[in-house]
């Protein structure tokens, strides 16, 4: 069983070349032209870039998530944008934690559990003063992130890829 | 007659008490993702996925996570459903069920191969439903959803496969699958093997979630809520909308 597995795998490995972009507008393989590019923050500038803002336009929509009367909807590698749904017919749009590279989270009794890049973060959700807080971090759980068309990038220790952008 | 009354009035307000966020076993009060996400909390322990493994979080301690085991799963690994003691993972070329019967040892029991797609997977133990769509970057052409017999999790029967437009996140609501196409597509899948449309909503949406009888459906240009009739479900009505 375990090498029909390893068969299927490598098979699909071999299926999924074409879909790397080796480019045929390159004669050699050793410098494919790259459609994104990596954005990088130093982890001290990393660990301090969560922050509570105001109100402010979604960039790109992600994933949604319910708690109570609270939605929280994901700006990718950006943060969430959070609303308060207490009426069903008039959300209202309360906060944005920014917090970058995250794209999903998960709340268990007002803890939050974000994947902010390579880092799980716990913080805390004060629903009556609607204020976040830090509480806790699982350092380099998580890979570095992959660009978009699954290409990955070398970075110096202590570098973490928060975001692709289009070149 | 008094204490019948009082009896029945208490266990109301129980029954209400109990209606808001799901509260597991442990009395912890959890929030609910759509099919799209990576994290699944069950019992004290956090599951997620990257991009090739299943990673487990103790949560013993609720303010400190510990990371307690990884697993490989495969690569391309994108999605994470949680279900009584399974856990339906989705990637690019198939479902995984694991069973985490021992909460800190994922026990790999069945998995599904496909090709090049895109899938995010639920499941109500017995029955899952998988949505595949083409992902331009892969070049591929498959728009599929199948429905599954997982009530054996090591021996997964497929009941049906069809093609639908560009299936992408999905969501069960009673007899009914939610699947988020080039419209809201909403099949009666009382038979599983052969879901039926019932009823459509115009709305664009990648992902859903649905509690209790609110629907609410995230697109790129906005997210929608809905109320869903439990007996009717064509008389479901739209509720507000935030435009992005």
């Amino acid at each position: 069983m375990r090498i029909v597995l390893k068969g299927v795998l490598l098979l699909s490995c071999l299926l999924f070349v074409n879909c790397f972009g080796f480019n045929s507008r390159t004669d050699d393989f050793s410098t494919p032209i790259r459609n994104y590019k990596p954005i990088i923050m130093n982890r001290t500038a990393f660990e301090n870039s969560i922050e509570t803002l105001p109100v402010q336009a979604v960039q790109k929509s992600g994933k949604i998530y319910i708690f109570d009367q609270f939605m929280f909807v994901n700006d990718v590698n950006l943060g969430f944008h959070v609303y308060d749904y207490s009426n069903p017919t008039s959300p209202i749009a309360i906060k944005f934690l920014k917090i970058p590279g995250a794209t999903d989270l998960a709340i268990r009794n007002s803890k939050l559990y974000i994947n902010q890049a390579v880092d799980l973060v716990t913080m805390y959700f004060d629903s009556q003063a609607l204020t976040f807080s830090v509480l806790y971090r699982n350092k380099d759980v998580f890979p570095q992130k992959n660009s978009p068309d699954g290409f990955q990038s070398y970075v110096e220790p202590n570098d973490i890829i928060i975001n692709w952008i289009p070149n | 007659m008094k204490n019948n009354f009082l009896f029945l009035l208490v266990s109301v307000a129980f029954l209400l008490a109990c209606s808001a966020d799901s509260t597991s076993e442990k009395g912890n009060s959890d929030g609910t993702g759509g099919s799209l996400a990576i994290f699944a909390l069950k019992g004290n322990y956090l599951y997620t996925v990257d991009a090739t493994s299943l990673n487990v979080f103790s949560l013993i301690n609720q303010q400190q996570p510990v990371k307690v085991n990884e697993v490989q799963v495969g690569f391309a690994i994108e999605t994470l459903f949680s279900y009584g003691d399974n856990l339906y993972i989705g990637s690019r070329n198939g479902m995984f069920i694991y069973s985490i019967t021992n909460p800190e040892t994922p026990v790999l029991k069945s998995n599904v191969q496909h090709f090049t797609a895109c899938d995010p997977v639920v499941s109500d133990g017995s029955f899952s439903y998988v949505t595949l769509h083409s992902n331009t970057r892969c070049g591929n052409n498959t728009n599929v959803l199948e429905v599954y017999d997982t009530s054996n999790t090591s021996s997964p029967v497929l009941l049906h496969r069809r093609n639908l437009i560009a299936p992408k996140g999905l969501g069960l609501y009673n007899d009914y699958l939610l699947i988020c196409d080039d419209v809201i597509k909403i099949f009666d899948v009382s038979v599983p093997q052969n879901p039926i449309l019932v009823h459509s909503i115009n709305k664009q949406c990648f992902d859903v979630i649905i509690k209790n009888n609110d629907l609410f459906a995230i697109g790129s240009n906005g997210l929608y809520r809905y109320e869903l009739n439990p007996t009717d479900i064509t008389a479901s009505t739209f509720k507000s909308q935030v435009v992005f």
